[in-house]
């Protein structure tokens, strides 16, 4: 183990003597300080913060990630081009060591510059919010929805399988489907259209959701909602909220005159939930005016839950900054194990960036043309087809969303979260990495004359 | 000798930068003669602006897309924190594009701010909107009618207008503001101090010396209220604009124009929560100017012509209403002379009676009220004249007019929207409007009763 510390103090030495490495820690520096003082927010307290948050945050992510790709390449392939490599290998010290104390290195000074950032960022954090005189409204607004940790609740799904069913063997014994229609696709259709019935709700009606809270707590419980009209205008919707079990006689209430398409949120006290942790919501449509409103199926009404302080939150949002920074330095010192520097860098960022644009991908795997047209595809559409379906599930297993987005706005980042970045990321592709990359470079003739 | 070849290769370039910076400002003066651009050349910009518009080249356009694409996500998910910045960076990275400028304020003043139950937060993306087209759109591009316009139509579409059910908060919001600037209806341009002068130019971006201009022009107008701002706007944009961009610059000037005759004058009673928009019909023969300047300068736009003559019905009946009986039989006249129909073959007081039944059906919140206060003040105006039946039927007809307008506008967010102030409030502002205009303090002691 001693062999492999000196390996990554050595690895340390050489970023820090790194130019590039150098000049982008500046720029982490300048990112954290000049970034809160420059950034415009939405003109509201809650605003600024999340904007802090997020933008810094973000921006130390995108340097640490550079340096680190740019490190990470450099800690072997300079070293063999350099000829340098030659004086560690006649000692005894194995390849495996060798790559191993490279990403140990890298590592560390991760979790120190990350460390570092992320306390200046908390830090600053507080001394926007003490430097300012607060409201009592914005200090409870901010204590209850932003600088805190709420797990995010789905309602419970209706259940539509068994009606698709039927309706799909009704429509297949009348004949009306199509003679080229794929079953799968009808299925889902009618499903979807079900789901999407299940969740309108018409004028003078109410629509129920079901809510399992997972943990007990004495904090109010925020609904979210967000909701389409079926008027063509904007103008606000007239419903009521109702939560708790339907036969309490203290059942929760409140009117709300709610605007379609926007994002809505409420207070239900906590001891409405039932002693087997469920929370019962109805909504009643009650507008002047005939509407129909048209929740979302998968997320269209969420319950918020208290799960834990903002500062716990933080620091797992760090810890999936620092193990995706880690599985990028293992893949950097891979690359950089088996090609020269430019190549390796290059290679890295191109990785890099097909992992971030999964979504993309995503859509484009459901695009059948991109040159023909969706009546007459051609060869070159099927070949483009199948490279984008091949990229998109070759990167899917390192694809992960970003922790900040859920950090700045108060929802949780949980520590399964931060299990599954290790344990996936690190342990099992990094550990693949490590593996592949030093067999490659045991196999690596070091001696061949340039 | 051996680095003859670098001093003089050194030189070369030397005396190249020299030659393009000597050619830089004739260059530059020829670009603005030839109205190659519209704007000025992005100088004094802060170094962001300037970094990005030179240095990034074409890749500019990738990142705005990468930015736009994130914007949209965000918005679709409701995270609008970021989309001030977010429209910050991508108008700063295409910041000659006036596409780019009028969507993002439109998206910020129209998309964005109905998503809020909340009327001041609607208000702030308003005011996002407007800043953004103001401050900066305006600063880069100050050549660009169309930003004029887009500008303008805030004023005259979002806070005049009452399309959004809060409207009459902006309204509100906006004349607090500016009577706080102007200490009045509009700033006295004789007396403006010094800092009021800067504080209008440097926050409101407004010149005291074209408004002057424009209230010699179109005014007296009440400058607490959105429509004088949005002629402001198109008065601004409108040397700067040829054709299409001309005639919609002109379009908003006569339609503001004519809405500050329907309702371009405040009646604010702080103590008592009152705020009216009420006629202005000092400024109505201006408004009917600016309809036949426009009609004489495009002939062939039959829409203009239409609204004057809507404009002018109106006329009719605001001015019959507020017993304005001569200027209502001239503009009678005019109208059955350029728009020649059977319904106008009647005399004036047949033809008021007769819309009035059917238009009660269909009329505006802004003719509703014009009407029913101009009833209001006649029925005052007669009671202190001592001619009870007289006021007694004016207020039969101010109350007709309300409880008819009312009938089909009950339901809660209607009556927000579009409803009437209740009429007793109507009424004492009417009778406090006549009681001014009273000299005797025998007739306003009558009012006093």
């Amino acid at each position: 183990m001693r062999k492999i510390f000196a390996i990554a103090g050595l690895a340390i030495r050489s970023a820090i003597r790194s130019l590039v490495v150098v000049v982008l820690l500046a720029l982490l520096l300048i990112a954290i300080i000049a970034l809160p003082l420059t950034i415009k927010g939405d003109g509201t307290l809650t605003g600024a913060v999340q904007v802090l948050l997020r933008y810094t945050l973000g921006a130390v992510n995108i340097i640490l990630s550079i340096a680190t790709l740019w490190a990470g390449c450099a800690a072997i392939a300079t070293e063999v081009q350099e000829h340098q490599v030659h004086l560690l290998v006649t000692k005894p010290v194995t390849r495996a060591q060798l790559w191993l104390g490279k990403w140990l290195g890298l590592l560390a000074l991760n979790t120190v510059l990350l460390a570092s950032a992320g306390g200046v960022t908390y830090g600053l954090l507080h001394w926007h919010l003490n430097r300012q005189p607060l409201s009592a409204d914005n200090r409870t607004t901010l204590r209850e929805e932003l600088l805190v940790a709420r797990r995010v609740v789905n309602a419970e799904q209706i259940p539509v399988e068994a009606d698709a069913q039927r309706i799909f063997a009704e429509q297949r014994r009348t004949g009306v489907l199509t003679k080229d229609a794929r079953p799968d696709q009808v299925l889902a259709a009618i499903r979807q259209t079900l789901l999407q019935q299940a969740h309108s709700l018409p004028p003078n009606l109410m629509l129920r959701h079901v809510f399992k809270v997972p943990t007990a707590t004495t904090r109010p419980l925020v609904l979210r909602y967000k909701f389409t009209s079926s008027q063509t205008d904007k103008n606000p919707v007239a419903c009521v909220w109702l939560a708790g079990a339907p036969e309490r006689p203290d059942r929760f209430q409140r009117p709300e005159l709610a605007a379609p398409a926007g994002i809505h949120t409420l207070q239900v006290p906590a001891l409405l939930v039932a002693a087997d942790g469920t929370l019962t919501v109805d909504i009643a449509n009650v507008n002047p005016e005939p509407v129909t409103m048209v929740f979302a199926p998968a997320d269209g009404v969420q319950l918020l839950v208290y799960e834990s302080s903002f500062a716990a939150n933080f620091f797992r949002c760090l810890l999936i900054m620092l193990g995706e920074l880690a599985f990028l330095g293992a893949l950097s010192v891979t690359l950089g194990s088996l090609f020269s520097l430019p190549v390796a860098a290059l290679t890295t960022a191109y990785a890099v960036m097909l992992m971030n644009i999964g979504s993309y991908l995503q859509i484009l795997t459901q695009e059948t043309f991109i040159i023909g047209s969706a009546a007459k595809s051609n060869t070159f559409d099927l070949l483009i087809h199948f490279l984008y379906v091949g990229l998109y599930w070759l990167t899917k297993p390192f694809q992960t969303a970003s922790p900040l987005e859920p950090l700045a706005v108060g929802e949780l980042v949980s520590w399964s979260w931060v299990a599954g970045v290790w344990g996936w990321q690190v342990l099992v592709i990094g550990g693949i990495l490590t593996a592949v990359g030093t067999w490659i470079f045991n196999r690596r003739e070091l001696g061949l004359p340039t | 000798m051996k680095h003859g070849a670098t001093i003089g290769l050194v030189l070369m370039a030397g005396i190249c930068f020299w030659q393009a910076g000597r050619l830089q400002r004739p260059l530059v003066q020829m670009r603005r003669e030839l109205r190659l651009t519209t704007g000025e050349p992005l100088e004094n910009t802060p170094p962001l602006v300037a970094f990005t518009t030179v240095a990034m080249g074409g890749f500019r356009g990738v990142i705005a897309d990468l930015l736009w694409l994130r914007a949209s996500g965000l918005q679709e998910d409701g995270k609008y924190f970021e989309l001030v910045q977010l429209a910050d960076w991508i108008t700063k990275l295409e910041p000659r594009m006036k596409q780019v400028w009028a969507f993002h304020a439109w998206n910020m003043a129209y998309n964005v701010s109905v998503l809020f139950n909340n009327p001041t937060d609607r208000w702030r993306w308003i005011h996002q909107g407007i800043t953004l087209l103001r401050d900066e759109g305006l600063r880069y591009n100050p050549g660009e009618p169309n930003l004029y316009w887009q500008l303008g139509w805030i004023y005259q579409h979002k806070i005049s207008g009452n399309s959004d059910q809060m409207n009459i908060y902006y309204k509100r919001w906006w004349a607090d503001e500016m009577a706080t600037l102007f200490d009045g209806p509009r700033p006295d341009y004789q007396h403006l101090t010094g800092s009021q002068i800067q504080r209008m130019k440097d926050v409101y971006k407004l010149d005291s010396f074209l408004m002057e201009q424009i209230d010699r022009e179109y005014g007296p107008l009440d400058w607490r209220l959105p429509q004088a701002h949005a002629i402001y706007w198109a008065w601004r944009g409108k040397k700067f604009a040829t054709s299409f961009d001309a005639l919609q610059l002109e379009r908003m000037i006569f339609q503001s124009m004519a809405d500050a005759a329907m309702e371009g004058e405040l009646f604010i009673n702080r103590s008592e929560q009152v705020f009216i928009p009420g006629p202005n019909l000092a400024v109505f023969e201006k408004a009917r100017k600016a309809y036949e300047k426009a009609i004489a300068e495009n002939p062939g736009e039959t829409s203009i012509q239409s609204g004057h003559r809507n404009f002018l019905r109106t006329a009719v009946m605001m001015l019959f209403t507020h017993h304005r009986l001569a200027e209502a039989r001239d503009v009678f006249a005019d109208l059955r002379r350029r728009y020649p129909t059977p319904e106008f073959e009647q005399g004036v007081e047949p033809f008021v009676y007769s819309s009035l039944t059917t238009l009660l059906r269909n009329i505006s919140q802004r003719e509703a009220t014009g009407i029913v206060l101009g009833a209001l003040q006649q029925s005052w105006f007669w009671l202190a004249m001592g001619d009870e039946d007289r006021a007694q039927g004016f207020q039969q007809l101010a109350r007709t007019v309300w409880r008819e307008y009312m009938k089909t506008r009950n339901a809660p967010d209607i009556k927000e929207r579009a409803g009437l102030a209740p009429i007793e409030q109507l009424s004492e502002q009417a009778r406090s409007m006549v009681k001014e205009s009273l000299t005797t303090s025998e007739a306003k002691a009558k009012l006093a009763q």
